[in-house]
């Protein structure tokens, strides 16, 4: 099963949407819920990014037949700059906007990799691409 | 402590229940913040026994108690939920409550009485 969602820069309003489908789709499956919820976190915190941080991008869902969860989050800029910096707990970049959505706490990135079983992030100007996977 | 309880001890009024289940939920906790993302960090073990409470009216409220598995939200002074939000709060499954206090005061009186003690 995989599914593609298209992520808008700054669309506040349907950010979520995705990641709630993404959750009922598991759980529907019947997804473990423990692992349901590491996923259901961790992909909303992402959508959360590229809404604020990104110039739009999609996620990439695959559930494979042996029951790992692929999430993928690719987008067209304007990258990270330093990755390690934006890592670090309390560290955010978030515009006022975001914050008054209640976001931009520099917790996201961090706490997607505490709920992941994998994780990998590249970015450059072009673009950033996050994949975790979760069993 | 059960919804019931915690509406009288808050002055709270109830704006949309989703499910009648959310009156025998037996609240164990609450978390209190304006920011979604603290909430995703320090509730990823929660459940429906948690109650949301915050100062924000947005649907990214929806969503994170979504997300969370958390069944019931209680807004703080005495925001607005219009006809919009509470489509949201039936997409993700929540039960909404208002109450006029402050964050200060719904906190206090809640922990006061022994939700979260």
């Amino acid at each position: 099963m995989k599914k593609v969602y298209q992520i808008e820069k700054d669309n506040y309003e349907d950010a979520g949407q995705a990641s709630r489908d993404i959750k009922m789709t598991l759980k529907t499956l019947g997804l473990d819920p423990k692992v349901l919820k590491r996923v259901s976190i961790a992909c909303y915190e992402a959508e959360i990014n590229l809404v604020i941080h990104s110039n739009g991008g999609t996620i990439t869902f695959d559930l494979d037949d042996e029951g790992t969860v692929h999430l993928s989050f690719d987008d067209v800029g304007p990258g990270i700059p330093d990755i390690t910096l934006a890592m670090t707990p309390g560290y955010s970049t978030a515009s006022k906007k975001a914050r008054e959505f209640g976001f931009g706490a520099g917790m996201g990135l961090d706490n997607m990799k505490n709920c992941a079983t994998t994780f990998t992030i590249q970015s450059s100007c072009e673009g950033t691409h996050l994949q975790m996977t979760f069993v | 402590m059960k919804i019931k309880e915690i509406l009288d001890i808050v002055d709270a009024r109830e704006i949309y229940i989703s499910d009648s289940h959310v009156y025998d939920i037996d609240f164990q906790s609450a978390f209190g913040t304006d920011l979604m993302s603290d909430a995703l960090c320090q509730l990823r073990d929660a459940d429906e026994t948690e109650l949301l409470i915050t100062g924000l009216a947005n649907m990214q409220i929806f969503h994170t108690a979504n997300t969370l598995d958390l069944a019931a939200i209680l807004i703080v002074r005495g925001k607005t939920v219009d006809e919009h939000m509470i489509q949201g709060a039936k997409m993700s499954d929540v039960s909404v409550f208002v109450t006029d206090y402050t964050m200060y005061e719904t906190c206090g009186r809640l922990y006061e009485k022994g939700l979260g003690k």
